[in-house]
């Protein structure tokens, strides 16, 4: 394999990796257990009165 | 101590607040940062406006090369956007991060007074260049060599102070307004390097030459301009806004999860889309698409933060009667959305060919910037001004209204006129009559678009004048005597 194919596979494999890596962000921010991580993470600005 | 720490960690972060005693937070210089970014927004407004005249009114270059429109634009764009908007984001997120982490700021007082002097006399040596005509040349990007090589110093600086002060945290969730700061100081140091590679000519002289050429470099500088958007204007007042609009609306963000998928989906598009200013360039046909089905594809994250922001006032619609600074922040996520929809549609190549290099695309910069970017920034001087000098009111919301209704009819004179002229100018350039011939001269568009231009600078004006009595109001705040509000405090906390 030389360095163009290799550049080539890199450049496709880059494009899977992301669309992958994405979808499992979406799954850990979409997962029923976070709900209440989350919930108590939208409060941190109103913790303080100013 | 260990004990505290255990037993705070049992008990949910919005009881612990209560429980354990607020770090002292940096306070002071942060005051510094406000005073900068009124002054350099009035400043940049009002070289705004004069160049505005000046495409009007050709005379008003004065005939000196220092006061020619292609020295004072670069003046204004970087006065509004790195002198206003840099310290708008500089004060809001050192003191974001310190409240959403609850750690002082990592160096304390010093290290935030090295940010304010060390960054705003970047702005100096920038702007006293642009006059004297020591400029690269690349849009957004017109420091030379030196004034770029203080700027990494600095930008390095604030990198370390901003990510030190999180790893110093006490509240173990990273809040996502700190994602979006931290997305912007990253980004806007990696875009900075790798938009301005030069070589000094010599070691005492100004001048600089890049390190790429014709077309690479092309594609270079408008990877970097683009980002500067996302990265700059974009996700860093995001930052502000999922802050500032919870504490206006005294509501949490409408929805956590959707701000993770806003953030994610931000930072993966928004780096590809570059390529959208070079339409029907020497660039690949390939890139060209690429960067059009990244901008249109943005439109989605754009929106989705839009309604996390203004989903977050459901329930609490009725502040908008009571709270100026909260009106500024909703109408700046109403001009963001506009922005947002109307950038991917320009960024389709077919359209792109009527709107590039025509007045439409200055009207589109302006709706994000004057709606966006200086909406949500007067919205927090509103709420955080008065705070930052221990007051909790503004010594005029009625004055703050007028402030508000003017600059929106600015703003509206101001993108209205443009569609108008840009839209006109871009059918009068492609134009030919029965034999083929163009059917206009240049000179006839620019003719054709004075009064537009007229009617532009009038909403200038007007922002410009509205900006003004911000000014007078919070000076105003700030003056009015401490006790008249000393029961305040008390009865938020009440509340």
């Amino acid at each position: 394999m030389d360095i163009h194919q290799l550049h080539g596979l890199l450049t496709t494999a880059w494009v899977v990796w992301f669309f992958v890596l994405f979808a499992g962000i979406l799954v850990w921010a979409f997962r029923p257990a976070r709900r209440e991580r989350f919930e108590r993470a939208r409060q941190i600005p109103l913790r303080d009165t100013e | 101590m260990p004990h505290d720490v255990i037993a705070a960690a049992a008990v949910p972060p919005v009881m612990r607040g209560a429980m354990r005693p607020q770090p002292v937070y940096v306070e002071t210089p942060l005051r510094a940062f406000a005073v900068a970014t009124i002054f350099w927004g009035i400043a940049g407004f009002l070289v705004g406006v004069y160049i505005a005249f000046q495409l009007a009114f050709p005379v008003l270059n004065l005939g000196l090369e220092y006061t020619t429109f292609g020295r004072l634009r670069p003046l204004h764009t970087s006065a509004v956007i790195f002198a206003f908007g840099g310290n708008a984001l500089l004060l809001t997120s050192l003191y974001v991060v310190q409240r959403t982490c609850r750690a002082r700021l990592l160096g304390g007082d010093d290290a935030a007074w090295f940010l304010f002097w060390g960054y705003n006399f970047f702005i100096v040596i920038a702007a006293t260049g642009y006059l004297l005509g020591v400029t690269q040349g690349k849009e957004y990007a017109e420091p030379e060599w030196y004034a770029d090589l203080w700027l990494t110093f600095v930008w390095v600086a604030y990198l370390v102070i901003y990510g030190g002060t999180i790893l110093r945290r006490e509240e173990p969730h990273i809040y996502v307004a700190n994602w979006f700061f931290l997305a912007f100081i990253i980004t806007v140091a990696v875009l900075h390097l790798g938009n301005n590679m030069a070589l000094p000519v010599s070691f005492a002289g100004a001048k600089s030459y890049g390190a790429a050429a014709g077309v690479q470099d092309a594609m270079i500088q408008w990877w970097y301009g683009h980002n500067a958007v996302g990265f700059f204007l974009t996700a860093g007042f995001l930052g502000m806004m999922y802050y500032f609009v919870p504490k206006q609306a005294e509501r949490p963000i409408y929805s956590y999860r959707l701000s993770i998928v806003h953030f994610w989906a931000l930072t993966f598009l928004y780096i590809w889309a570059g390529p959208h200013h070079l339409h029907h360039t020497a660039l690949p046909d390939w890139a060209q698409v690429l960067g059009m089905v990244f901008s249109i594809m943005l439109w989605m994250p754009s929106w989705g933060g839009m309604i996390n922001g203004l989903m977050t006032l459901s329930g609490a619609w009725d502040k908008l009667r009571t709270d100026p600074g909260l009106r500024f922040s909703v109408a700046a996520l109403g001009f963001y959305g506009i922005a947002t929809f109307e950038g991917p549609v320009m960024s389709i190549r077919a359209v792109n060919s009527l709107s590039h290099y025509t007045d439409w695309t200055i009207g589109h910069v302006h709706s994000g910037a004057l709606g966006w970017n200086g909406f949500i920034t007067f919205g927090v001087l509103y709420w955080l001004v008065p705070r930052l000098w221990g007051r909790t009111q503004l010594w005029s919301a009625k004055l703050a209204n007028w402030h508000f209704w003017i600059a929106t009819l600015g703003i509206l004179l101001y993108i209205t006129s443009m569609w108008v002229s840009g839209i006109m100018q871009g059918l009068m350039w492609r134009a030919y009559d029965h034999l083929g011939f163009l059917q206009y001269s240049f000179v006839e568009t620019v003719a054709a678009m004075r009064p537009y231009y007229v009617i532009r600078a009038l909403g200038g004006v007007l922002f410009l004048v509205g900006a003004l009595l911000m000014a007078y109001n919070l000076y105003r705040s700030v003056r009015a005597p401490r006790e008249a509000n000393a029961a305040l405090p008390a009865a938020t906390a009440a509340a």
